[in-house]
């Protein structure tokens, strides 16, 4: 009896030792096959540093279904310590999260860049961090584009000079450009650019159909005269050699790339063509720490966690391997970042698209309706079934609906 | 009747060219698969399609098979599909005959909310379910993959459909023989049934064997996840690895196309019973 007692005492001192020591984070993530290596490397280098802490990343799919679980997990009470998320998704949990202004070492904290602060803040607190973040650029055919086109006029001017027929079938073989209703962010570039929004700063009054927004879908209906109109990712129709220059996220350029091999043409990447600024939307998601269901030393833990994956170091480390930006002052700055973008002039390209004019989709909780809706009108106009003026005074009203249900 | 029996030829002869027209189309999809599963990925979307890839890049089996721990996945995959399969089967067999051939106190209500159930959609039954399984503790655990998925309604419609073809006579015969009600349902309901049981088995398999969102959100451990979990790994929000997406696929495939080709018969006479198309 005396023995079994103290084989299971011993047992329980082993538990102890053995579990009692390690604090436990889980990060769900929906970082894919070629973003993930990179991701797990670092996490086995934190996990190297701090032998204490255990990180257990846990991929979720898709952003779709991260987000489905997420919104689940939130709504049980029992989300994990850490997750992507993108500012939407942000603003229908901003109580679950914890603030990590008040958490990061103020140096760290100061070091991110002012433009994601900006983005990673709500209602006036940052909330989140930015994490794999990537922004609209210009993809091009150095063959059939010499000098990339930097202002409105000279993008359309040089996208209908592309734009050819060769067997006079009255379709053409190639177009200047593409455009994909179901992105609507390269008209929020283009919305910015011509300093107008989808609502105004205080997120009361709908702006979508003011003299600024109608300007620019006036631009956008005459950009798709000559334009490929399709719902599919450009890389497909750009290899294909059927358009020679587009606007699209950063994050695509490794598969823009295969395409223009496949194609055999070279691609060059700049920054989108300006109009009264160079803004650019940035895409991508934000790492949100949750206060639910978690102890002081799974936050502790985690915070420790983010400000490793904010070094200096490890941010460029993660935007050379996945092709995202860095996120610190110290990152951009650094010359490890420096020499990489020297070498690779694309990467050069977006990074200085980002510090030219890098901002954020808006903090609205009905967000992606507002964007599901803009998207319906915004195909309309590219295909020619409505007008700029009237697509978008309709997209005023169904707005105008959307923020007053919430 | 030469002419006759030359008519028939002419006649048969255009019955299999368009069957072998329409397996050609079917089979297709299948065919880019296997060729795109050999590429690599400047050649993967070339138009039009570059049949029988050159190069061949049979690296991109293996490639994908260590981009994730599929082995593990392979076996959840056919744990689940069987454990399922088997559950539903005995759950649906017992409930379709009840619902069938038995009379109750408000079996068509009882039957008619059933089917009501079929009308949600199941994104709308997310949160809830996933409130229960945690609560339940099964979160995290097979319970979570397997026990919810031991009742389908659409089975049981399926087979009351087929039980109700039965004449009600044999079961009188077998009374008069003091035959139980369950030794009657295994004996002469099941084996009549046949067709139609392997239609709801192999309808179960093949759900189970695809199902993505369930196993994604209730479970959190790449020990519980299946093949499909493995399969949505080579896209991203920007671009899709076609070559070892396809290849992934390929391997994927195999075990329910084994399973379709062993029980093809079964499976095309229950259809046609059950008057579904």
């Amino acid at each position: 009896m005396r023995r079994t007692l103290l084989v299971l005492g011993l047992m329980g001192l082993f538990a102890v030792w053995a579990l009692g020591g390690k604090v436990t984070i889980t990060f769900w993530h929906a970082m894919s096959e070629k973003h993930s290596p990179p991701l797990e490397y670092l996490t086995q280098k934190f996990m190297e540093e701090n032998p204490d802490i255990q990180v257990n990343l846990v991929y979720q799919g898709g952003y779709g279904s991260l987000s489905q679980k997420l919104i689940a997990a939130v709504a049980a009470g029992t989300p994990p310590t850490l997750a992507q998320q993108y500012e939407n998704w942000t603003t229908q949990w901003l109580e679950a999260l914890v603030p990590l202004e008040d958490y990061l070492d103020p140096e760290v904290l100061a070091d991110i860049h002012p433009k994601f602060v900006e983005m990673n803040t709500f209602d006036g607190k940052m909330l989140t961090v930015p994490f794999n973040k990537s922004i609209i650029v210009l993809y091009y055919r150095a063959d059939l584009v010499p000098e990339p086109p930097t202002t409105w006029e000279e993008f359309l001017d040089l996208a209908c000079k592309l734009t050819v027929d060769e067997n006079g079938d009255g379709v053409p073989d190639r177009f200047g450009t593409g455009l994909r209703p179901p992105n609507p962010e390269i008209f929020l570039t283009f919305l910015a650019q011509n300093e107008g929004s989808i609502l105004s700063e205080d997120m009361a009054e709908v702006t979508i159909n003011n003299e600024r927004a109608l300007e620019t879908m006036e631009f956008m209906a005459r950009l798709a005269k000559c334009a490929l109109v399709q719902g599919g990712y450009l890389s497909g129709p750009f290899g294909d050699g059927l358009i020679a220059m587009f606007v699209d996220t950063s994050a695509g350029y490794p598969y823009n790339l295969s395409a223009a091999k496949r194609g055999g043409f070279e691609m060059k990447v700049t920054k989108v063509p300006c109009h009264k600024n160079c803004a650019s939307m940035v895409q991508g998601t934000n790492l949100g720490l949750f206060q639910l269901n978690q102890s002081e030393e799974q936050i502790a833990a985690a915070v420790k966690y983010i400000e490793f994956l904010l070094r200096p170091e490890n941010t460029v480390y993660w935007a050379k391997e996945t092709g995202y930006l860095p996120v610190t002052v110290s990152g951009f700055e650094s010359e490890a970042w420096k020499a990489f973008c020297e070498e690779h002039p694309e990467r050069k390209a977006m990074s200085e698209q980002f510090l030219a004019g890098g901002f954020g989709q808006i903090h609205h909780p009905a967000y992606w309706d507002i964007r599901n809706a803009m998207i319906t009108y915004y195909e309309a106009v590219l295909r020619g079934e409505m007008e700029p003026k009237e697509a978008l005074d309709a997209l005023a009203e169904e707005i105008k609906t959307i923020i007053e249900e919430y | 009747m030469q002419t006759y029996a030359f008519r028939r030829g002419i006649g048969k002869l255009l019955l299999y060219v368009l069957l072998s027209l329409g397996a050609l189309v079917m089979i297709l999809p299948f065919l880019w698969m296997l060729s795109t599963s050999l590429k690599d990925e400047v050649s993967a979307l070339q138009m039009p399609p570059q049949w029988i890839p050159r190069p061949v890049h049979w690296e991109n089996f293996p490639r994908a098979w260590s981009a994730a721990p599929f082995g593990r996945y392979f076996f959840n995959s056919f744990f689940i599909a069987i454990t399922t399969t088997v559950g539903e089967v005995i759950t649906t067999i017992f409930a379709a005959y009840a619902f069938a051939k038995m009379n109750f106190f408000g079996k068509n209500v009882l039957f008619t909310i059933f089917l009501g159930t079929l009308m949600i959609p199941g994104q709308m039954l997310l949160v809830p379910n996933y409130v229960t399984i945690k609560k339940l503790g099964w979160y995290n655990t097979y319970w979570a993959l397997i026990i919810p998925w031991t009742v389908s309604v659409f089975g049981i419609f399926l087979l009351r459909q087929f039980f109700r073809t039965i004449p009600d006579e044999f079961w009188d015969a077998a009374r008069i023989d003091g035959c139980s009600r369950f030794r009657y349902i295994w004996q002469v309901v099941v084996p009549l049934s046949r067709p139609g049981i392997a239609t709801v088995a192999l309808f179960k398999f093949i759900g189970s064997w695809n199902a993505f969102l369930w196993v994604l959100i209730m479970t959190d451990k790449v020990e519980l996840r299946t093949i499909p979990v493995g399969l949505r790994f080579f896209m991203s929000d920007v671009g899709t690895n076609y070559p070892l997406l396809m290849a992934a696929s390929t391997m994927a495939i195999l075990p329910v196309l084994l399973i379709f080709l062993f029980t093809q018969r079964q499976f095309i006479q229950g259809i046609t019973r059950t008057g579904l198309k």
